[in-house]
């Protein structure tokens, strides 16, 4: 092991979203010498997008889910360990119900979940809105489930970053990786910046949606592509949302591969009492820019939901790009015929929630330990020959 | 929700709108120009409301009367003024989206657009800059010229720069006791710039007759001296001033403290620059006014085709420099739009383009005299906010520096700098001038700032209202 | 204070009216704004800032910095340097603090 900051890094991890905060972090855990490379700043990209979501109810119940259980449990532990305040709220999530068409298959996914390790409180309609008073009044039901979380995602990667730091993560800001190389026998030789070439036996590319563009550059097929979402917030409105909600429906959008938009209703109060209005997806490349549009869309669907947001005012509105895989799942683990390069990314609005079991798997996978999880569950390479 | 068109629409009835909108309109242009304000002039130009009786209209001095002649001559113009209206975002297609404060949301489609969005006063932190009872020289002014409702009893004037004259006469006129007017920069500094003003003789006589009102009122004059300090429990009561060195340092040893209820801020101004930024404007960084400004040509037209900036979105310049810009912007929109282009209007642009030469002249002058100079950029403590709608410190943005932030973005990635009301509109400036400093970089590449609607802050239900069905487009 | 108390009027102020804040009666004038009214009847703190509840009141004056927001009945919450007087209107300022109350002293 060479001591942290040498020249050559035991490590190097491309990209300091969530993601590769949370690979930097175990990775110096267990001992390794690691440089963080971050075209940006820390959660300049996606994370710094997004809402900081902890949430079971909508991941897929044979591997996601486990592997968000193991997650979750890992943000309450970080939560202690890490000095920086990532506003962690173990405030519960609910799963809304518009209308009583859904109120079956609703109960169907609680037991479902129930079974599965996530407990579940079916709530009627006046239960519901003694939960949550500013729900519009003729929504028919939802579900809470009361361990759900949530973090402020630019404070936790910033809390992961500095984590790190304090076990030897060397982090280098405004350093985009360019080039990866590969050797003549497919072994990694180094990354490349735009002013030098930095030697790595081990790269771990957690660019988000700029790992595919990275990895291509050794000729290595990594198909994660962007996903927009905006999120509209809005200004401080204290108690009048308490925990996290969303509609049932949000699962159907994350499941489509449909370009066109998609609405659900995503609803939270923040620390600092904003609201923050999600969610929106959509196939448009890479284009980080506000559609007023789709604003629009989410502003509407969330006055449904609560008219007593009609009249509070937008402050601010945001859009990021989810990197989504091709079967919605993420890509984790060694790159086939690249020894040497992993992959932590395609975690398409999860990424928050399972950064923290992400970053445990790919340390595990790097120094040899015993994986958490069976290693084909996110095999990066799993679509090849698929077209 | 309605769409309307129009040919020009003009952004601000400042001195630069309503000039735009008249030159447009004379020259054959369908014209809309909206405002904020429930009534055009902007800030310079404000005046008493229509619900108010004048008595004495000669006590409101000339500036008032030409308020008068222009707010006369735009409403006798066919430009049709939309009051207490804001412009909060721009779809795709240009179509700009507009809100009327306790009315409704409408939308304005424009085949040309001026921007003449105007000013504010530049922010300057000092530890207690929050407290109740310190307002900058520029909304004191406000207060005064429209509603004649005297905001203290005691007051102290600081800053830097022309509007602090103004400001205290306009107290002073209304019954205030003003303690002193606190100048930064000095008396020597002010002569020796004083050759290059000739030429600009309306400007000297109005400092004159400043000069000498606050003379017969014996309002004290403190040059190279600067605020260091506002105190108070629930509002300013005390102000501490201090001598400082040509780079305005505070010199130890040289405080003086000041018991008022009443402290006016004014250190210049920065131009607002949330519409070019969304409408894509290219914009560049004016060091000696410390702040991006948008490119433009000669005739006021900026780097997005069909878009025009003028007033004091082009920079500081003054009431005179933004009636030439906007005539000049109006005269081009309209020629651009195809209107009748003889040599009357040739002759009209030339003389206008010569005046804003002339203008710029004196601008300038005002820029290297009034140029904001490091030490006032480190007068706030460590526990003194920098935003103010967040409440985020300096020792919280020196933190965010320390782990790495090294622009206001990054900052803005590590703290709730910006994320308030406001818009950073306060805070921008103040966190890039920290972040600088901590960093050794320049200012203008540390201040990098994403636009994104809404450019004001808009009720949820006017976003929400552009996903429904919009209604037929208006002729 | 209106300026003309005790010197010779420059204006004659619109016809007067009465707003209701928190309670109680705060004589204005049409034509003036809801700031310029509180001002005048002396008020200085219009809220409590978000964090440390530091009294906050007018700063820029012209709609910039939204540090003078009160809440105002049909309205939600204003800059009242920018909305003028009506007659019955009714203003709160504490409703404002209740709203700002996010996150007291927990940094």
């Amino acid at each position: 092991m060479s001591p942290g900051g040498a020249r050559h890094p035991d490590v190097v991890v491309v990209g300091g979203g969530i993601v590769g905060a949370a690979c930097s972090y175990f990775l110096v855990r267990a001992g390794l010498s690691v440089e963080l490379l971050e075209r940006g700043f820390p959660a300049s990209g996606t994370s710094g997008a997004c809402e900081g979501n902890l949430l079971m109810w909508d991941k897929e119940l044979t591997r996601e889910l486990p592997f968000g259980l193991r997650s979750l449990a890992l943000w309450a532990e970080l939560a202690q360990e890490l000095e920086i305040d990532f506003e962690f709220e173990p405030k519960g999530s609910i799963m809304v119900v518009e209308d009583g068409a859904g109120l079956e298959p609703m109960a169907r996914k609680v037991a479902e979940l129930a079974r599965a390790g996530v407990p579940g409180t079916i709530l009627s309609r006046q239960e519901l809105h003694a939960e949550e008073p500013a729900l519009a009044p003729d929504i028919a039901g939802g579900a809470l489930f009361p361990e759900d979380g949530q973090v402020e995602p630019r404070y936790a990667t910033a809390a992961l970053v500095e984590g790190g730091r304090r076990h030897g993560l060397r982090v280098r800001t405004d350093t985009a990786v360019r080039r990866l190389h590969l050797g003549p026998a497919g072994r990694v030789e180094a990354v490349e910046t735009a002013g030098e070439r930095i030697p790595a036996g081990v790269v771990v590319l957690a660019a988000g949606v700029w790992t595919r563009e990275i990895a291509a550059t050794a000729g290595l097929e990594v198909p994660v592509h962007p996903r927009k979402g905006h999120v509209v917030v809005v200004e401080r409105a204290p108690s009048l949302i308490r925990r996290k909600l969303m509609e049932a429906g949000y699962v159907a959008t994350v499941e489509s591969s449909d370009a066109a938009l998609q609405v659900a209703m995503v609803v939270e109060a923040t620390r600092a009492g904003t609201v923050l209005l999600g969610s929106s997806r959509q196939l448009v490349g890479f284009d980080r820019s506000v559609s007023v549009q789709v604003a629009a869309a989410i502003a509407a669907r969330a006055i449904r939901f609560f008219p007593a947001l009609a009249g509070l005012r937008c402050i601010r509105t945001y859009a990021g790009l989810r990197p989504f895989s091709p079967d919605h799942r993420p890509m984790i683990g060694p790159v086939a015929g690249a020894e040497g390069v992993y992959v932590a990314t395609g975690h398409e609005g999860a990424g928050i929630c399972l950064a923290p079991a992400t970053g445990r798997l790919i340390a595990q996978w790097v120094t040899g330990e015993p994986l958490d999880f069976p290693a084909e569950w996110f095999r990066p390479d799993r679509f090849r020959g698929q077209g | 929700m309605s769409v309307q068109r129009t040919e020009v629409a003009v952004l601000g009835a400042g001195p630069a709108g309503i000039a735009a909108a008249l030159a447009a309109a004379r020259a054959g242009a369908r014209v809309t120009i909206l405002d904020e304000s429930p009534a055009p002039g902007g800030q310079i130009y404000r005046q008493p409301p229509d619900a108010f009786r004048l008595r004495r209209p000669e006590a409101l001095g000339k500036e008032y009367a030409r308020a008068q002649q222009l707010t006369r001559e735009l409403a006798a113009s066919s430009a049709q003024f939309l009051p207490a209206t804001m412009v909060w975002g721009v779809e795709a297609d240009k179509t700009l989206l507009l809100y009327r404060e306790g009315g409704g949301a409408s939308a304005l489609k424009a085949e040309a657009l001026i921007v003449a969005t105007g000013a504010y006063d530049r922010p300057i932190a000092f530890p207690g800059w929050t407290l109740p009872g310190v307002w900058t020289a520029g909304g004191a002014q406000a207060m005064l010229k429209s509603e004649r409702i005297l905001p203290g009893r005691r007051v102290l004037v600081a800053g830097a720069g022309p509007l602090l004259l103004p400001v205290a006469k306009a107290l002073v006129e209304a019954g205030a006791t003003v303690a002193g007017v606190v100048e930064a920069t000095t008396r020597l500094e002010w002569a020796l710039h004083s050759h290059r003003m000739l030429g600009h003789w309306e400007r000297m006589g109005d400092a004159v007759r400043y000069e000498a009102a606050l003379l017969r009122a014996r309002v004290p004059r403190f040059f190279g001296h600067v605020v260091v300090r506002a105190e108070g429990a629930d509002r300013v009561e005390r102000a501490t001033i201090a001598a400082v060195d040509r780079q305005w340092r505070p010199r130890p040893g040289s405080e003086r403290t000041f018991d008022v209820d009443l402290l006016c801020i004014g250190y210049g101004f920065l131009s607002s620059m949330e519409l070019p930024r969304l409408l894509g404007c290219e914009l560049r960084y004016h060091g000696a006014q410390g702040q991006h400004l948008p490119r433009h040509t000669a005739e006021m037209e900026s780097s997005v085709p069909g878009v025009f900036v003028a007033g004091e979105t082009t920079g500081i310049g003054g009431a005179d420099l933004a009636l030439a810009e906007g005539r000049l912007a109006g005269l081009a929109a309209a020629h651009l739009l195809g209107h009748p282009w003889g040599a009357e209007r040739q002759q009209e642009m030339v003389a206008a383009q010569a005046r804003r030469r002339h203008q710029l002249g004196f601008a300038r002058i005002l820029d290297e005299l009034f140029a904001m100079r490091p030490g006032i950029h480190e007068l706030a403590a460590p526990d003194t906010p920098l935003c103010r709608c967040e409440e985020i410190t300096v020792a919280e943005v020196q933190a965010a520096v320390r782990r790495g932030a090294r622009t206001v973005r990054a900052v803005k990635g590590a703290t709730r700098v910006g994320q308030g009301p406001c818009q950073g509109r306060i805070c921008h400036t103040l966190v890039a001038h920290l972040v600088a400093r901590e960093t050794g970089r320049p200012v203008g590449e540390v201040l990098d700032i994403t636009p994104r609607p809404p450019i004001k802050p808009v009720p949820l239900e006017v976003l929400a209202g552009l996903a429904e069905e919009k209604a037929g487009i208006e002729p | 204070m209106r300026e003309e108390a005790g010197r010779e009027p420059v204006v004659e102020r619109g016809e007067p009216l009465d707003l209701l804040v928190d309670g109680e009666v705060i004589r204005a004038h049409l034509g003036e704004t809801i700031a310029g009214a509180l001002t005048a009847a002396g008020r200085r703190v219009f809220r409590h800032a978000p964090r440390t509840g530091a009294p906050r009141g007018v700063f820029c004056g012209i709609g910039v910095c939204f540090e003078c927001l009160v809440t105002v009945e049909g309205m939600g919450r204003v800059r009242s340097c920018m909305v003028l007087v009506r007659p019955g209107m009714r203003v709160s300022l504490r409703a404002e603090a209740e709203a700002s109350g996010g996150e007291r002293a927990t940094h």
